[in-house]
């Protein structure tokens, strides 16, 4: 995995407007994660597991997740399963050990924003973290207009 | 030409016929008829106005013309004197001829031994006059035959005798082999293997003591009184010869190792009229026993036919009687007589046949289906075994993965983060604490190294005895079908003392199913066109201390040089691992062996696997 351009590049400060939260089992990629995004200015709330994150994360609110796929409680498919029936404005970044092609297809047909594999590059990971923080912020206006449109027609 | 001929025979004929055989010669006659020579020699008679009556004599002459001549002269005067205007004419014969004379009719009266005179009266029409009395025993039993050794010679019994060099007279003679025959039969010895080296002289017999007498047989057989004979007339010195086994009784003169049978006859054919018959008889039986015709004879003059029923016997027991048929002749008979059993049986047999027809039938076919059956079991063995691989190696490949990609994506993540904030011109501090984190992942990321090796050499190495002949033929054995499948022909030499090994057994498997993998799919992967067979060749050679076994293969040969090839997961192959060359060499370094590769001429592989062998 290359890393010259992390050294390479001018560093910028990306300014996520949404929470970024990163859900995996293993406590030392949660960590480093966190250290790593945090040099690029990027604040993230770290949970050890899907029910975790379901229970204590603002799922209905605009932002993005980094999901490990393989996790003991919930798997990564799981979470995303969820967040998706309940409608949640959340992107969702795939971030996983072993991922296969198969893997990534069904991921990026559930919804997801991307999906990279262990190790990842930083930058490209914040790339896609800013990407997904747009996106979610566009879903969840477009959800909340369709919220209001669907009661309004209840009302009626 | 030939009608004056035969006018004259037939005036001739009439002559004889109202003059001489006035009564009943009418079958003579035709007879007669059949021989012109004699006919018109009959017709000199005529001329000479005087009816003579021409009698042919044949007798076995077994010592020579002379000596039949000198035996049979007399007695033929002697009748010639007693029937008026007879004339008898002797014709000595050996037995072929005599045969032949009695069946072409061209003798009227024969004076024969027992032996022939049986094969003769059982076949053609003989009567019998009269048999010769001797003054020798009981004077009518007086045939046999003596085994006569040199009286110098180590043998003592008709046994010892038994597959040396023996003469006799002829394979049909009756005293000069037969009755011998039957004798060492009687003794329970095989007379195939006692007559083993017999050399058949023929007549006359003389010859025979003569040639013993030389050395050129050890033993020959005569008929009785034959050596007497000699030694009174003094062709042979007394005391040179013995006779083994001599069984003769008191009142015998000759020396005898077999049983005596019916002494010489005399008989008519049917050229000649009963009435001269009789004459003939009469005036046998009328010649004194001290008459110079019965001494000449060596006889006491002739008395009336005796039974020859011993030696109808004796041809029964050695096998060869006239009468008797062949056995296939008796065979047909038994069939015509007993038709239903026959077709029984042959119906059986039928039976069985088909029986066993189908049985044949049913068992290939079954054979044909088991060895189908168990090349799909192979087949699917194979396919099972390749999926249990692929699955393992998928399984450990993917947790493997999954194990080292955390740490190693910790890593990666703290040591981002860490330049970013050296970057951004952020105090040392701030970096230590991700650097020592990042030492912690690394002695993670060791631990899952460490703990995956041990894991794999968890196996307990156990040493065995271990025959590598024996492995590789296991191993080939558990390849023949996929060698089948890709026709790979493999050859095997050996060269050496085959010594067991104290090794590895499954490792050493586990090397050879690599290499000659290896082996089969490098010849899979030749360019098409080549039209050579795919062959593997592997060839052990033991030496005092080592096992030198080499694997050649003529398949693609090396691409890779020998740096990479001892690298481990360096692999050419679409879908290999390339871990192959690394246990091969581990297991083979670990019995303090040596494994090499290198290209083979004109293409391909050879893999070198040297082995200690133990002292």
């Amino acid at each position: 995995m290359s890393q010259k351009s992390v050294t390479g590049s001018v560093v910028a400060s990306h300014d996520v407007s949404v929470p970024v939260y990163v859900v995996d089992d293993d406590e030392s990629v949660r960590d480093s994660l966190a250290f790593m995004l945090d040099g690029y200015d990027i604040k993230v709330t770290t949970y050890a597991g899907g029910p975790a994150f379901l229970d204590n994360a603002e799922i209905m609110l605009p932002g993005c997740v980094i999901l490990d796929s393989r996790m003991p409680e919930l798997r990564g498919q799981d979470v995303q399963a969820i967040l998706t029936q309940c409608h949640s404005p959340l992107s969702i970044i795939f971030l996983t050990g072993h991922g296969d092609v198969s893997m990534a297809v069904d991921a990026f047909k559930s919804g997801a924003v991307d999906f990279f594999q262990k190790p990842v590059d930083g930058e490209k990971l914040v790339l896609a973290i800013t990407l997904a923080a747009e996106k979610s912020v566009v879903r969840s206006e477009q959800l909340s207009a369709l919220l209001s449109y669907q009661s309004l027609t209840e009302r009626e | 030409m030939s009608s004056v001929l035969i006018q004259t025979v037939i005036a001739a004929l009439l002559l004889v016929m109202t003059q001489v055989h006035a009564s009943n010669t009418n079958d003579s006659a035709i007879n007669k008829n059949n021989d012109s020579n004699r006919s018109s020699k009959s017709a000199e008679l005529v001329d000479t106005k005087q009816a003579i009556t021409t009698v042919d004599v044949g007798v076995l002459a077994t010592r020579g013309v002379f000596e039949a001549k000198q035996r049979w002269q007399p007695t033929l005067l002697w009748l010639q004197s007693q029937i008026p205007n007879s004339e008898f004419r002797l014709h000595p014969y050996t037995l072929a001829e005599m045969e032949t004379a009695v069946k072409q009719q061209s003798v009227d009266v024969v004076v024969t031994n027992p032996g022939q005179a049986v094969r003769l009266g059982r076949q053609y029409p003989l009567s019998w006059l009269a048999t010769l009395n001797s003054k020798l025993g009981d004077g009518t039993h007086v045939i046999g035959s003596a085994l006569v050794v040199r009286a110098d010679s180590h043998y003592q019994h008709l046994v010892d005798v038994s597959g040396d060099q023996i003469a006799a007279v002829a394979s049909n003679a009756f005293g000069g082999y037969l009755t011998m025959q039957l004798a060492v039969q009687n003794k329970g010895i095989n007379p195939t293997a006692f007559f083993a080296d017999v050399s058949f002289l023929g007549f006359p017999i003389d010859a025979i003591i003569y040639q013993l007498r030389d050395g050129y047989v050890d033993a020959a057989v005569v008929p009785v009184c034959q050596l007497e004979s000699m030694l009174e007339e003094g062709l042979i010195q007394p005391g040179v010869f013995r006779v083994l086994d001599d069984i003769s009784p008191d009142n015998f003169a000759c020396a005898l190792s077999t049983e005596l049978y019916p002494n010489w006859s005399i008989a008519k054919t049917s050229a000649i009229s009963t009435k001269l018959a009789k004459k003939i008889t009469r005036a046998l039986l009328a010649l004194p026993s001290d008459h110079a015709a019965s001494i000449a004879a060596y006889s006491t003059g002739w008395t009336p036919p005796i039974s020859q029923l011993s030696v109808d016997q004796l041809y029964r027991d050695l096998d060869m009687h006239p009468l008797q048929r062949p056995w296939w002749q008796e065979a047909a008979v038994w069939i015509k007589k007993n038709q239903q059993w026959a077709w029984v049986v042959f119906l059986f047999v039928l039976l069985l046949s088909a029986y066993h027809l189908m049985l044949e039938y049913r068992f290939s076919r079954s054979e044909r289906k088991l060895k189908a059956t168990l090349n799909r079991l192979k087949e699917k063995n194979a396919m099972l075994e390749h999926a249990q691989r692929v699955a393992i190696v998928g399984e450990l490949g993917s947790s493997l993965a999954h194990e080292i990609n955390q740490p190693l994506a910790a890593i990666l993540n703290y040591s981002q983060g860490g330049l970013l904030r050296i970057n951004k011109g952020a105090d040392a501090s701030a970096v230590v604490p991700a650097l020592e984190k990042i030492q912690q992942q690394v002695k993670r990321a060791d631990g899952i190294v460490q703990r995956l090796r041990t894991l794999i050499n968890k196996r307990a190495v156990a040493k065995s005895s271990c025959d590598m002949q024996v492995l590789l033929t296991d191993t080939l054995e558990l390849l023949e079908y996929d060698f089948q499948q890709k026709s790979i022909i493999v050859s095997r030499t050996c060269l050496g003392n085959v010594v067991v090994l104290d090794a590895d057994v499954v490792g050493l498997q586990q090397v050879l199913l690599n290499v000659l993998n290896n082996a089969a799919d490098a010849c899979l992967m030749r360019e098409v066109s080549t039209t050579i067979n795919a062959e593997i060749c592997i060839a052990s050679q033991y030496s005092d201390d080592r096992l030198i076994l080499t694997i050649t293969d003529n398949g693609i040969g090396l691409t890779a040089t020998s740096a990479e090839l001892k690298n481990a997961f360096f692999t050419t192959k679409k879908d290999g691992l390339g871990l192959g060359l690394a246990i091969c060499r581990d297991v083979i370094e670990a019995h303090h062996g040596y494994f090499s590769l290198a290209p083979a001429d004109p293409v391909g592989c050879r893999v070198s696997i040297h082995l200690p062998l133990p002292l």
